[in-house]
């Protein structure tokens, strides 16, 4: 989808609410307050073979994510606020630290990092930035999703060893990898969202699609 | 533009005429420091960005047909490693080719000893020759002799730990993912048409283009091929984590809040940036005594007598539109040696 206009292209955006909505009711996930740092530096363009994929399965992930919570913040890696349901050219370098402390600020209950693992404005200073809170006594869980083609599946760039990494080949299909930010976040409410997940099953209403769509959230 | 005896003196500062430098990128050894202008010739294409077609026709001929209506400026040492059974070639300088027309040039280097047959017309993917060959591959540069670049390939392969021989294919398969992950690692930014690139927090290169489009087009190829290598062989010889360069400064451990964490960040990046621009003030004076070696389409190709740089400049007139300026070997020896600590017991 290009990203010439985004008047032009409003049609398209709001069937890609819609799909992101109804994509997070399945997941049975929900946060109270998520924060999302996203990465739009001009290494998400990807290669030219597919062009702006990374981008696109990051920008997806964002209003996936946005859905599964009752409030949500957004600022992206040059340190812009940003709105769900923003299409957004990449461009520029990669500092995320700032955006993650801008985030924390918000006191979200989980941060998402949504990135290809490529930090160069200084590498490094965002893993500098997680020990520091850390060592403040932040506890908030930070995730790190990082947009992958399939073959691409295993290895992908973290950001910071105590950052778990998660590869996202396809959007929709997150919905394991999010049980498991749940529970890190909340145990009692990752706890209720699988039982969730699993009564139907229990209860002789079993919806299959559903469970094998959860059970390769993973990739 | 009148040359004295074909030779003229120009400073670093010449060449970034109308630049400012962007804030520093720093992955591992390797940093960059984009140029950035409002300046933007659009008259000038690269053989990427215009769709040039390569062939060879003779061992040690590679031509360019220049189908568009801009001006083809083909990058110092651009190189084509090919799929097909044809003996991979570079250039030994840089290139102008008039619009709509075709040229070949008789100088190029195979860099592909032992594999024969010529490149067909088409467009490929461009490389710039490792930093290791541009010094050797300039100083040779009026020679017409295919094989002249083996040796230095065979050196530069044995250098870097594989088998001693003048294909330069054997270093591009074989480091092919640290090649990559450098393109990722530094990113063009908005206006971007050139950088200062450091390794090992030393200057080892200066490059500019005519236009965003121009540099968008050619930096994979600057800094896979050309500084990527370096950086590789500097890891080779360091040890595979960097130790922070002088260009950054670390976070202190004894930070108490969100809001003291944010002010850190703030500062540390405005020293980083003053540090870069310090770099780049260091730079400006530095002489460069440029010798004319060609004119077409209004455009002279000088070559930099070998100093702290060595490389070429492309001007039109007086302006300069493209520089490659990778720093000499020598002054890169010498300067670590000037920077060593005293002696002490």
């Amino acid at each position: 989808m290009p990203f010439t206009s985004a008047s032009r292209n409003r049609d398209q955006i709001h069937e890609l609410l819609r799909k992101a909505q109804a994509t997070a009711q399945r997941l049975l996930v929900r946060f109270e307050h998520a924060g999302i740092l996203l990465d739009v530096s001009a290494s998400m363009f990807g290669h030219e073979t597919q062009a702006r994929r990374p981008i696109s399965v990051a920008l997806a992930l964002r209003d996936l994510l946005a859905e599964t919570a009752e409030r949500v913040t957004i600022v992206t890696n040059d340190g812009r606020a940003a709105p769900a349901a923003e299409l957004i050219e990449p461009a520029g370098d990669t500092s995320l630290a700032a955006g993650l402390v801008a985030l924390l600020k918000r006191e979200p209950d989980v941060v998402f990092v949504l990135t290809d693992g490529y930090e160069n404005a200084p590498a490094g200073r965002f893993a500098e930035v997680v020990r520091a809170v850390r060592r403040m006594g932040v506890e908030t869980p930070f995730h790190q999703f990082s947009p992958v083609f399939a073959a691409e599946a295993r290895g992908i760039r973290v950001l910071s060893e105590s950052v778990a990494g998660l590869p996202v080949n396809k959007p929709e299909a997150i919905g394991l990898g999010l049980l498991k930010v749940l529970f890190e976040a909340d145990v009692d409410r990752g706890a209720a969202a699988l039982l969730g997940m699993v009564r139907p099953a229990m209860e002789g209403k079993r919806d299959v699609r559903r469970i094998e769509e959860v059970k390769h959230g993973v990739s | 533009m009148v040359f004295r005896n074909r030779q003229k003196t120009i400073r670093v500062a010449d060449v970034l005429h109308g630049c400012t430098p962007g804030r520093i990128q720093s992955v591992g050894y390797m940093q960059v420091i984009p140029l950035v202008s409002e300046l933007s010739d659009d008259r000038f294409v690269s053989p990427v960005e215009g769709e040039a077609e390569v062939f060879t026709t003779s061992y040690g001929t590679l031509g360019f047909r220049n189908p568009g209506d801009c001006v083809l400026i083909v990058p110092c040492h651009a190189g084509y490693v090919v799929k097909q059974a044809a003996q991979d070639h570079a250039m030994a300088h840089a290139g102008v080719v008039r619009s709509a027309g075709q040229r070949s040039f008789d100088t190029a280097m195979c860099i592909q000893q032992s594999q024969g047959g010529f490149i067909q017309r088409g467009s490929y993917r461009m490389l710039i020759l490792p930093y290791a060959l541009r010094e050797r591959a300039l100083e040779v540069r009026q020679e017409t002799s295919f094989n002249k670049l083996w040796e230095a390939i065979s050196l530069f392969n044995r250098e870097m730990g594989l088998q001693a021989a003048g294909h330069l294919e054997f270093f591009l398969k074989h480091f092919q993912k640290e090649l990559d992950e450098f393109v990722a690692e530094f990113e063009c930014v908005p206006r971007q048409i050139g950088a200062i690139i450091l390794v090992d927090d030393q200057v080892v290169g200066v490059e500019r283009a005519p236009s965003h489009a121009y540099w968008r087009s050619v930096w994979p190829c600057l800094i896979r091929e050309c500084y990527g290598s370096l950086a590789i062989r500097v890891a080779q010889l360091k040890g595979e984590r960097a130790a922070v360069p002088a260009s950054r400064t670390p976070l202190p451990d004894d930070i108490g809040s969100l809001d003291e964490l944010e002010s850190v960040i703030a500062e540390i990046a405005r020293q980083e940036d003053e540090r870069a621009r310090a770099t780049v003030r260091d730079l400006l004076d530095e002489q460069l005594m440029l010798t004319c070696d060609e004119s077409t389409a209004g455009l002279s190709i000088e070559t930099v007598q070998p100093g702290r740089f060595t490389g070429q400049v492309i001007r039109d007139g007086e302006r300069i539109v493209y520089a490659s300026l990778p720093a000499t070997k020598k002054w890169l020896a010498d300067n670590k040696w000037q920077t060593a600590k005293p002696f002490a017991i």
